[in-house]
C-alpha cells in the first residue's frame, strides 16, 4: 500500500513538470501508466474517468485524484478504504499541481519585479501576439471535436456572438445549450 | 468592486490613489483583498467545466471583475504556455500573486482546486462503488459547443490586444502554423519564435522622430487633461 502511495507521487510530480502546453498533454501517458504498467484499471475504467473529469466542474487535470482514488481506495479485490483514499487523493493533488505551481509563482514574482522595466515591455510586445497564436491552435482543437455538426456549429457561434455582445455568464448560456442539445440531438 | 482599502492586501503602498485615472493600465489591483479572490476563485472552481477554462477565468476576471487588463491577462497565459503545468491552474496563481503576492497566488489556486476535489473525490467513488455513469453525453456536446465560442471569444480579444502591426501578425501566424501544421510541441514553438519576436522589440534609445510629430499634435490636448 505504502508502495502505491510512492508512485502515486513520483509518478504526477514528474507529469507536473512535463506537462508543457496544459495537463491535456500528458494524459497519455497517465493512460499508459493507470492501465497498461500498474494495472490500477481497466481500459474503460479510465476513459470513463475521462468523461467524469470534463463534465465535473473544476480543473479536469484532477482526473489525477480519480486515478489515485482507485489504485489506492479500490485496490483488486479490496473493498473502499476510505482513508488510503483520502490520503492517495491529497498526494496525487499536490504531486500534480505543486511541481509546476513553484515553477510558475518563480517566473511570476520575477515579472512582478521587472514591471515599468523597458525589457518587461519587450516581453509583453514579443509573448502577446505568439499567446494569440497559441490560443487560437488550441480553439481548433477544442472546435475539432466540440462542433460535430450543424447544431453544434450553430450553438458555437450564437454562443461566440452573445459571450462578445454581452455580459451574460457563459455558463448560463452552457445550461440552456445543455438543454437545447439534449432536445435537438436525442 | 468597491475600493475596501483597509481591506486590500497592498494598502501599505500609497499607489492607490492613481489607479482610477491611469487608463488602460490600471488594473483595480490595490482594492483587492484576499477574501475577495478566495470568493471569485471559489465560484470559478465550482462554476468552470466543459473546456475552455481559461477563457472562462478571463471573463470574470478582466471582464466583469477588472482586476486585470487584457494585457496583463495574456502575458500571464503565455507564462502558462511556456511552463509545464494545468493551464487553469498556472493562470489562476499569475492572477493571484499579481494582486496580493504570494499569499494570493496560494488562496486562488486553493480555492480553484480544493470545493472540485470534493466533487471529483465524490462522483470517483459513485464511479467505483457502483459501476455507473451517468449518461451526460448528449447534454455535453451542447455544453462542449459553448466551451468552444467562450474559447473563440478569448482569440477575439487577443488578436485585438496583441496584433497591431504586419509584424505581430507575421509572428501570430507562423505560431500558430508550427503548432498546427508542424506539429511541434509548444514550448519548441515558443523557443523558436520567441528570440525573434524579442529581437524586434528589444528595448532601443527611443527615436524621437514620430513621437515628435505625435507630441505637436496631441500637445493642446494634453494640456487640457493636465
Amino acid at each position: 500500500m505504502d508502495d502505491t502511495y510512492l508512485t502515486i507521487a513520483k509518478l504526477f510530480s514528474a507529469l507536473s513538470l512535463s506537462a508543457f502546453g496544459g495537463g491535456n498533454t500528458v494524459l497519455p501517458s497517465m493512460h499508459m501508466a493507470a492501465v497498461s504498467q500498474y494495472h490500477w484499471m481497466t481500459n474503460q475504467q479510465f476513459l470513463d474517468l475521462f468523461s467524469i473529469s470534463k463534465a465535473a466542474p473544476g480543473p479536469s487535470t484532477l482526473i489525477v485524484e480519480l486515478i489515485a482514488l482507485k489504485a489506492t481506495g479500490f485496490p483488486q479485490g479490496s473493498h473502499f478504504l476510505f482513508l488510503s483514499a483520502v490520503i492517495g487523493a491529497v498526494i496525487s493533488i499536490l504531486a500534480m499541481f505543486v511541481p509546476s505551481s513553484i515553477l510558475l509563482l518563480i517566473v511570476s514574482s520575477f515579472w512582478e519585479k521587472i514591471l515599468g522595466s523597458p525589457w518587461q515591455r519587450t516581453i509583453e510586445k514579443a509573448l502577446m501576439p505568439m499567446t494569440t497564436g497559441l490560443i487560437l491552435a488550441s480553439t481548433w482543437i477544442v472546435a475539432s471535436t466540440a462542433i460535430s455538426g450543424w447544431v453544434t456549429g450553430i450553438i458555437g457561434f450564437i454562443s461566440l456572438v452573445i459571450i462578445l455582445k454581452t455580459k451574460i455568464n457563459p455558463i448560463l448560456i452552457m445550461l440552456v445549450a445543455a438543454l437545447l442539445s439534449r432536445i435537438l440531438l436525442k | 468592486m468597491d475600493p475596501e482599502s483597509n481591506n486590500s492586501c497592498n494598502s501599505s503602498i500609497l499607489e492607490s490613489d492613481l489607479l482610477t485615472v491611469n487608463g488602460e493600465r490600471s488594473s483595480q489591483k490595490n482594492a483587492v483583498s484576499l477574501h475577495h479572490i478566495a470568493n471569485v476563485f471559489f465560484f470559478i472552481g465550482v462554476t468552470s467545466f466543459g473546456g475552455g477554462g481559461t477563457a472562462y477565468i478571463r471573463r470574470i476576471i478582466v471582464e466583469d471583475k477588472k482586476w486585470l487588463t487584457n494585457e496583463e491577462f495574456f502575458t500571464g497565459l503565455s507564462f502558462c504556455q511556456l511552463l509545464p503545468g494545468a493551464n487553469v491552474v498556472g493562470i489562476s496563481l499569475y492572477i493571484g500573486n499579481h494582486l496580493c503576492g504570494i499569499a494570493g497566488a496560494f488562496i486562488a489556486s486553493l480555492f480553484l482546486i480544493l470545493p472540485s476535489s470534493f466533487i471529483f473525490f465524490g462522483l470517483g467513488y459513485l464511479y467505483f462503488s457502483m459501476g455507473a455513469l451517468p449518461s451526460v453525453e448528449v447534454m455535453l456536446k451542447g455544453a462542449g459547443a459553448v466551451a468552444c465560442g467562450l474559447m473563440a471569444s478569448m482569440f477575439v480579444e487577443a488578436a485585438e490586444e496583441s496584433l497591431k502591426n504586419v509584424v505581430d501578425i507575421l509572428i501570430f501566424i507562423i505560431t500558430f502554423l508550427l503548432v498546427r501544421v508542424g506539429h511541434f510541441h509548444v514550448p519548441i514553438v515558443i523557443l523558436m519564435v520567441a528570440p525573434i519576436a524579442l529581437w524586434w522589440y528589444r528595448p532601443r534609445v527611443p527615436k524621437k522622430k514620430e513621437e515628435t510629430t505625435l507630441d505637436i499634435r496631441n500637445h493642446s490636448e494634453e494640456k487640457n487633461n493636465g
